[in-house]
């Protein structure tokens, strides 16, 4: 029967895309005796796909054959989907055996419409974005603040990865930038004139506002994931930039150590600032804390939403600081230009997309595979040239469960 | 008709009164003269509690019951306050920080939890429910309000499965708990797997046995760690063909008058709880689950409380340095909690069944894995314990630094079998050497003195 015979196409080409390799007849044989029971060919293609999504062969990844693997594993990172007929092809013609043949095909990926996943689940991790959904800043201080603006604080972001992606802009313009993607709502919230209408638009960020916003420093959604319900936390924006940006995670308190004693009501009358600044008395604390407060109240002048401010109750705000390193800045701008000139940002940026492609911490051999991939990149770096680096590290090619360690 | 006799279910907004409670038993228990069914329960708080008003200022029975534990006045004789307990893995022995990871993971396991991996153990109230759980639509139930992450960075390097996760039902695989209370009503009176009529149960069960084929197959090309990600697989799979069994022909349906709760976008926490506490009292009431566990908050959960005007994250506060504001939100907290236990209490007592009220046939551990917020310390561990053989007591176990959990959790190398048959100590137990008192737990109902498991 005609409808039979394409029905049986239609199944093995779907179990290779699903399974991310090529599917034996005898291995189909199951699946059509399954459906043979069905009366309509919708219904037997809805139970076999059912069969074929909870099976093991689709769920449990790296026990296709080399070449495959690759292939999987480039699906996955670029679109965070299996891989389409085209790539499995690739696999099966022994191109993804050579650098050139996975560098054409990722660029494929790159350049097609699922790389969106990079922005919506990678940026999201990374930046640590996710958490915004969670964030409750107090009502009655940020009144302001209600589920429109977040939303479109989360678009702003995730708009601005994508952009740089698709574009192929230097990733330094990650940090640095003179454009942005607001809506009505987020440009009010950032005290743009002349934006209209509830879609996100790409907009040139206005002169006047070219030292606060522009790049991740000034994007609202960032600062309201790193800041507590009633405050900012320099500390926490600290180290979000420590590990998101900076690749120099600090490492945890030291045991025995706890939040700082309050020395009496005569605290209240210290600023954040002053109050910060006990931290770095004790020098158990200051080993970490310089660096961290540092960078924190580089970005005091946002509020925990995001907003500009330019003191803090009666406190004035001089977002003027010293890094221990010598560095210096006095604006959230001088801040954003340090960081976009250290070469730690793009380093952190490849552990991260390795961190992610791999679905796994890195183990000895990949740190040195990482260390490849940064000597490799070009100078001032695309998003392009990054993911093709990960993608070249040998671990994409085995994709094998980490060895447990023995305990 | 009197309140007693009533239970109410909230469901956006609306309350249902349910009908008649003999309505709602279990087929197999309904007027016949088997035992009731007896039920575990354990609610989790996280961050610890402000341990001042909650710790009894005596030993025995004479004291008035501290301010936090004041709404549980109505319950009084059926708890019992322990002090002193100790969950000894969930110190950082070597690990560093990520004492709120550590403190859920090892609440029902009593294993330290692995900082790169996710690997504990198997939780106790899993190993009871494989035990008592074969009878009942679903051998144990996790419910929470707060999803929480399953990978990710969520205390100082550990996994985010650990603070969202109390129950354990292999040594990777948490019980991951359902917060949409729509899903909860589902799991309890219509199971999807269930749904369909029998040539569609047929279909799956047909697909269990291919993927169950396929399995075996694809096991043989695999070495190590890869066949243990098989095995867990092939867990889900038997988990499932079991309930498939288990219904054997029963048709899934509500009882007359319940309506599927919907979780409505923007619901405030305490209308959640409400929500959530309605259906954690149907589960044990209608004996649809004989285990159930119930995560109050994620640990480390740091969410405002605006009804009780605390604008400032339950972390953050409990992160007190002593200052008097920060222990004053706490503790509100902590009562609140407090006051969405006695909603519990009270529902599973006004509910009767033959034998008693449900509370009767219940034991119910309420408690967290920390002890005071600000040092993140794991000895003294707040801890009540609600059974038909309490007596009011505040109790201080036998041995100083008492083990909260001592039995032998099944770990990462594989299934130990449980040693049911050992006879149990119910005197002091050590710390790394217990036995499973799950078998005289339940067949006498006593809470044994200092082995909680």
């Amino acid at each position: 029967m005609r409808e039979g015979e394409k029905l049986e196409e239609s199944l093995a080409q779907l179990a290779a895309q699903l399974f991310r390799r090529p599917v034996q007849a005898r291995e189909m044989k199951p699946y059509l005796k399954l459906t043979r029971k069905e009366d309509s060919v919708e219904l037997r293609l809805r139970t076999a796909l059912t069969a074929m999504l909870v099976s093991p062969n689709f769920l449990v990844t790296g026990t296709e054959p080399e070449g495959y693997r690759t292939a999987a594993a480039m699906a996955w990172f670029v679109g965070r989907s299996t891989p389409d007929g085209v790539l499995l092809a690739a696999a099966r013609d022994g191109e993804l055996d050579s650098p050139a043949g996975r560098a054409r095909q990722a660029l494929r990926l790159l350049r097609g419409p699922r790389a969106t996943s990079l922005a919506e689940d990678f940026a999201q991790q990374w930046l640590q974005l996710g958490r915004l959904s969670e964030m409750v800043p107090d009502p009655l201080r940020f009144a302001a603040f209600d589920d429109g603006l977040r939303a479109a604080m989360r678009a702003e972001t995730l708009l601005c990865f994508e952009a740089v992606l698709r574009e192929q802009r230097p990733v330094r313009e990650l940090l640095d930038a003179d454009w942005t993607f607001v809506n009505e709502r987020l440009a009010k919230h950032y005290g743009f004139a002349g934006v209209q209408g509830e879609h996100m638009r790409r907009i040139a960020i206005p002169a006047d506002q070219r030292t606060r916003r522009g790049g991740l420093l000034g994007q609202a959604g960032l600062l309201c994931v790193t800041s507590n319900p009633t405050r900012t936390s320099p500390v926490k924006r600290g180290k979000w930039i420590l590990e998101a940006l900076l690749d120099s995670a600090p490492p945890p308190p030291p045991p025995g150590v706890g939040t700082l004693e309050q020395a009496g009501p005569a605290d209240a009358q210290l600023s954040l600032v002053e109050r910060l600044a006990l931290h770095r008395a004790d020098a158990q604390c200051a080993a970490c804390h310089d660096t961290m407060d540092a960078l924190g109240l580089g970005l005091e002048n946002f509020d925990a939403i995001g907003r500009w401010r330019d003191s803090d109750g009666p406190f004035a705000i001089q977002a003027t600081a010293t890094l221990p390193d010598g560095r210096s800045f006095s604006d959230p701008a001088g801040l954003r230009g340090l960081l976009a000139a250290d070469g730690a940002f793009v380093a952190s940026l490849a552990r991260h997309l390795a961190v992610y492609a791999l679905g796994r911490p890195l183990d000895r051999a990949d740190e040195y595979a990482l260390a490849e991939l940064r000597r490799r990149l070009p100078a001032d770096p695309t998003l392009y040239d990054l993911v093709l680096g990960v993608i070249e590290m040998p671990a994409m090619r085995t994709l094998k469960a980490p060895a447990q360690q023995n305990q | 008709m009197s309140l007693s006799r009533r239970t109410l279910l909230r469901g956006a907004g609306a309350a249902m009164a349910l009908p008649f409670l003999e309505a709602m038993m279990p087929r197999a228990l309904a007027g016949s003269k088997a035992p009731a069914l007896r039920r575990l329960a354990v609610l989790y708080v996280p961050n610890g509690v402000h341990m001042q008003d909650w710790r009894p200022s005596a030993e025995g029975g004479d004291f008035a019951l501290p301010w936090i534990l004041e709404p549980l006045e109505a319950h009084r004789k059926a708890m019992t306050i322990y002090s002193g307990f100790v969950a000894q893995k969930a110190f950082a022995n070597g690990d560093g920080p990520g004492d709120h990871a550590r403190a859920a993971a090892a609440f029902l396991t009593g294993v330290q939890p692995n900082k790169r991996h996710v690997q504990v153990g198997v939780s106790i109230d899993q190993a009871i429910a494989r035990r008592i759980g074969t009878e009942t639509r679903l051998s144990s139930l996790a419910i929470g309000i707060e999803r929480g992450a399953l990978s990710g960075n969520c205390d100082s390097g550990y996994p985010c499965a650990y603070s969202s996760n109390v129950s354990w039902s292999g040594a990777s695989t948490p019980c991951l708990k359902e917060v949409d209370p729509g899903r909860v009503f589902d799991s309890l009176f219509r199971d999807p797997m269930l749904e369909g009529g029998s040539e569609l149960r047929r279909t799956r069960r047909s697909i269990l046995d291919l993927v169950r084929g396929e399995s075996k197959s694809l096991a043989k090309n695999l070495s190590g760690a890869d066949r243990a990600r098989l095995e867990q697989y092939e867990e889900g799979v038997r988990a499932i063909e079991k309930r498939i069994q288990k219904a054997g022909d029963r048709e899934s349906h509500a009882p007359d008058g319940l309506e599927r709760p919907e979780l409505e976008r923007g619901t405030a926490y305490p209308e959640r709880l409400d929500q959530m506490i309605e259906l954690a009292a149907l589960a044990l009431i209608t004996g649809s689950t004989p285990v159930l566990t119930f995560m109050l908050a994620n640990e480390g959960s740091n969410r405002s409380y605006p009804n009780l005007e605390i604008a400032e994250g339950h972390h953050s506060l409990s992160h007190h340095g002593k200052d008097p504001l920060k222990f004053d939100a706490i503790r509100r907290i902590n009562r609140f909690h407090s006051e969405a236990l006695a909603r519990l209490l009270d529902r599973l007592a006004e509910s009767g069944e033959p034998g008693g009220s449900v509370l009767d046939h219940t034991h119910l551990l309420y408690g967290s894995g920390i002890s005071d917020g600000n040092r993140h310390n794991h000895d003294d561990l707040p801890v009540l314990h609600f059974s038909a053989k309490g007596a009011g007591h505040h109790v201080l176990p036998a041995a100083r630094r008492s083990a909260i959990c001592t039995w032998d959790s099944p770990g990462p190398w594989g299934h130990r079998s449980i040693p049911l048959a050992t006879p149990v100590r119910s005197s002091r137990c050590r710390a790394s050497r217990g036995k499973l008192a799950a078998r005289r737990y339940l067949e006498t109902s006593k809470p044994v003195r200092a082995t909680l498991c």
